[in-house]
């Protein structure tokens, strides 16, 4: 659970995350940088709902439930349904985001998260969180979300329905990657073209199905 | 608008201010303390050139208000040296070439102050992580990593040396 005035350094700088959630640790290596990071707080940075911030793909991918306050009501928002639009989420005029909370990953899920960005620290141009879980070398199941290619982070739900019960294997992954590629909706803008994102989506889903498979334990 | 005292330590000494809510740390260090080091590049946090340290994390004093800064430690870059008496950090700087114009200076020297605070004996690949966030529009940055590497070497041996 993470609240309100978490500061990103503190998450970066944590064992408890690091165990709970390695993959927002990883990513954390390409969000901003450290003057930033010790002020920014995670809960902001999901409400400012960046269209290519990185960790609104990976609370997507992980699962995430979303803690909304005001001075009348308490309500939860799985993260599916946090990111609406561009710069624009669930929260109400009158509400807060209070709280993240994360399901602590099982040791056997894999996790996986490949950013390409122009420097350190810039937003994305696409950015892809995976986690896999196999049970005799199959899908079992599986979570793939991808920032940068739209007007928000989305989750890939056909792609990930198509990979349940499959032999986890390279050609598998390479399928669902292309079929990522397919459904997002990115727009060109002056760091990258729509299909340069389209193609980016491809290689870094399938990237980080890779790597969610090697972290299979 | 309704004005609110704020009591913060600046460089060490204590400074009590009455200030709205919407002023800017770094246009309070400035304009109403006239600590003019700490610099405004961009005022919404990507150049770096506003970097103060607040208890002893470097932020961007551009996106702080001041009055977030109430019973904190800030240290500007005013805190380093003076003229007659350099800050190894400074005196590395100066001998490195690692300025030109000297706008992003106070910047890199807050971060880097922070940097060698935590971490005195790092990889050049820590150096240039730390200033990532900082830009520089004279340099191409060399001489600043090595300026930041040789001060770390010079304060190394200082502190060993005392110890």
């Amino acid at each position: 659970m993470i609240g309100a005035l978490c500061r990103h350094t503190t998450l970066k700088e944590s064992d408890i995350l690091k165990q709970a959630c390695p993959m927002m640790r990883a990513a954390y290596e390409w969000v901003a940088h450290g003057p930033v990071r010790n002020r920014g707080t995670l809960c902001g940075n999901l409400c400012h709902a960046d269209p290519a911030s990185e960790m609104p793909a990976v609370v997507l991918a992980a699962d995430a439930v979303m803690v909304l306050q005001s001075s009348k009501t308490k309500r939860t928002v799985p993260a599916g349904q946090f990111f609406i639009g561009q710069y624009e989420t669930a929260t109400a005029d009158d509400e807060i985001l209070v709280e993240v909370r994360i399901p602590v990953a099982p040791k056997s899920r894999g996790w996986g998260f490949h950013e390409v960005n122009v420097r350190k620290g810039d937003f994305a141009i696409v950015a892809a969180a995976a986690t896999l879980q196999v049970a005799a070398a199959n899908v079992q199941a599986v979570s793939i979300a991808v920032a940068g290619a739209g007007s928000h982070a989305i989750r890939l739900p056909a792609a990930e329905k198509a990979l349940v019960g499959r032999k986890a294997d390279d050609t598998a992954f390479r399928e669902a990657a292309v079929a990522c590629a397919a459904a997002v909706n990115p727009t060109s803008d002056i760091h990258g073209s729509a299909e340069y994102r389209r193609d980016l989506t491809k290689t870094l889903v399938y990237r980080a199905l890779g790597d969610a498979r090697e972290r299979c334990s | 608008m309704k004005q609110v005292e704020v009591t913060l330590k600046v460089n060490g000494k204590e400074r009590r201010a009455t200030v709205v809510p919407r002023l800017l740390l770094s246009d309070f260090l400035r304009h109403n303390l006239h600590l003019h080091g700490t610099h405004v590049g961009c005022e919404h946090g990507v150049c770096g050139a506003c970097t103060v340290v607040v208890d002893g994390s470097a932020v961007r004093s551009c996106l702080m208000f001041a009055v977030q800064a109430d019973g904190c430690e800030v240290a500007t870059v005013e805190s380093l040296g003076s003229i007659n008496k350099l800050h190894p950090l400074q005196q590395a700087f100066w001998e490195e070439h690692g300025l030109q114009c000297g706008f992003c200076t106070p910047g890199m020297l807050m971060v880097a102050i922070e940097l060698l605070s935590k971490n005195p004996n790092p990889t050049e690949d820590d150096i240039r992580d730390a200033i990532s966030g900082n830009l520089c529009r004279c340099t191409g940055y060399q001489n600043i990593v090595k300026a930041i590497a040789s001060a770390a070497e010079k304060m190394r041996a200082v502190t060993e040396a005392a110890a």
